[in-house]
């Protein structure tokens, strides 16, 4: 399937730094439509008001991590087939084994680069 | 029973007296390490600790973004310069001065969790505090001391792991299922 680069991304991240690098990140792969939220609780209702292309969303955040965002995006109807990249420092085997059973498009572990970023949307979207 | 062992009621008495004195003087120590900074007149103590370490966490964020907006510029003035390879290779390097600036957020949650720590060495040691009949700084009670499961996923957070125990992209990857 062709991405769709004008596809509106909603990046997740409680540290305003890792928001800057990740936009900056999809910026560089021609992605430019992208909102931002500072934790699950602001990112659900975002979700919920507007029709997102991809997540890319961290875990360890307060209120609610990005793992029960994420559990909730899939239990909805309507998002439940959203794409959505874990980006994290939460790199323990029970970590990775949870966010998959719980429906995560795929898994980046902090600190990561420009072509890991790529070839994990690559593998969701297809080559771009 | 041998006689050679048992104490006089003067010796027994001075031993109590020691033992009260050791209790007395580890009540002190006790208590200054979680006393604030204006109550016992120096900074080497939990809540200065806190202090510094949050004050780390700033001066880190704020470099970072100093750093990042450099990093911005020259993505920018790369991209406009004549010769196309020099300007592809300069935004190249730019954007591996951002992928590096994703630091302070490694180190940021790994204070975080040294804060973390800090909070409940201090917690613990107002509740000796209290044992000892000792008065508690003001803001702590010996009640807020974490019982670790105050949110869902909370046995699954543990922040990044130590170098020799964190698994590299392709090993997350096998895992996962991408290899």
């Amino acid at each position: 399937m062709a991405v769709n680069k004008s596809m509106p991304i909603l990046i997740v991240d409680d540290y305003k730094t890792m928001l800057r690098i990740v936009r900056g990140l999809l910026n560089q792969l021609g992605f430019m439509n992208i909102d931002e939220a500072t934790d699950g609780t602001m990112a659900w209702e975002m979700v919920q008001r507007k029709q997102y292309g991809l997540i890319v969303s961290d875990w360890n955040m307060e209120p609610m991590s990005g793992f029960e965002f994420l559990k909730l995006v899939r239990t909805n109807e309507a998002t439940k087939a959203l794409p959505f990249i874990m980006v994290t420092a939460e790199s323990k085997t029970e970590n990775i084994i949870a966010a998959k059973q719980a429906g995560v498009s795929n898994y980046i572990v902090k600190p990561f680069n420009a072509q890991t970023l790529k070839q994990k949307l690559e593998a969701v979207f297809g080559a771009f | 029973m041998s006689n050679t062992h048992q104490l006089t009621v003067e010796q027994l008495e001075a031993e109590i007296e020691k033992i009260a004195q050791y209790i007395v003087e580890a009540k002190v120590e006790i208590a200054s390490i979680s006393l604030p900074e204006e109550k016992t007149g120096n900074e080497k103590n939990i809540a200065h600790a806190a202090l510094e370490l949050a004050e780390v966490v700033r001066h880190t964020e704020e470099a970072t973004n100093a750093i990042m907006d450099k990093a911005d510029a020259i993505i920018l003035l790369a991209s406009g310069l004549a010769d196309a390879d020099t300007g592809a290779k300069m935004g190249e390097h730019a954007v591996g001065i951002l992928e590096a600036c994703s630091f302070q957020d490694i180190t940021g949650q790994r204070i975080k969790k040294v804060l973390n720590t800090l909070e409940q060495i201090e917690l613990r040691i107002s509740r000796l505090v209290k044992l000892f009949g000792g008065k508690l700084p003001d803001n702590l009670k010996v009640g807020d001391v974490d019982t670790g499961h105050r949110r869902p996923d909370e046995d699954l957070l543990n922040g990044p792991q130590l170098g020799k125990d964190k698994p590299s992209q392709d090993e997350v990857d096998k895992l996962f299922g991408n290899s």
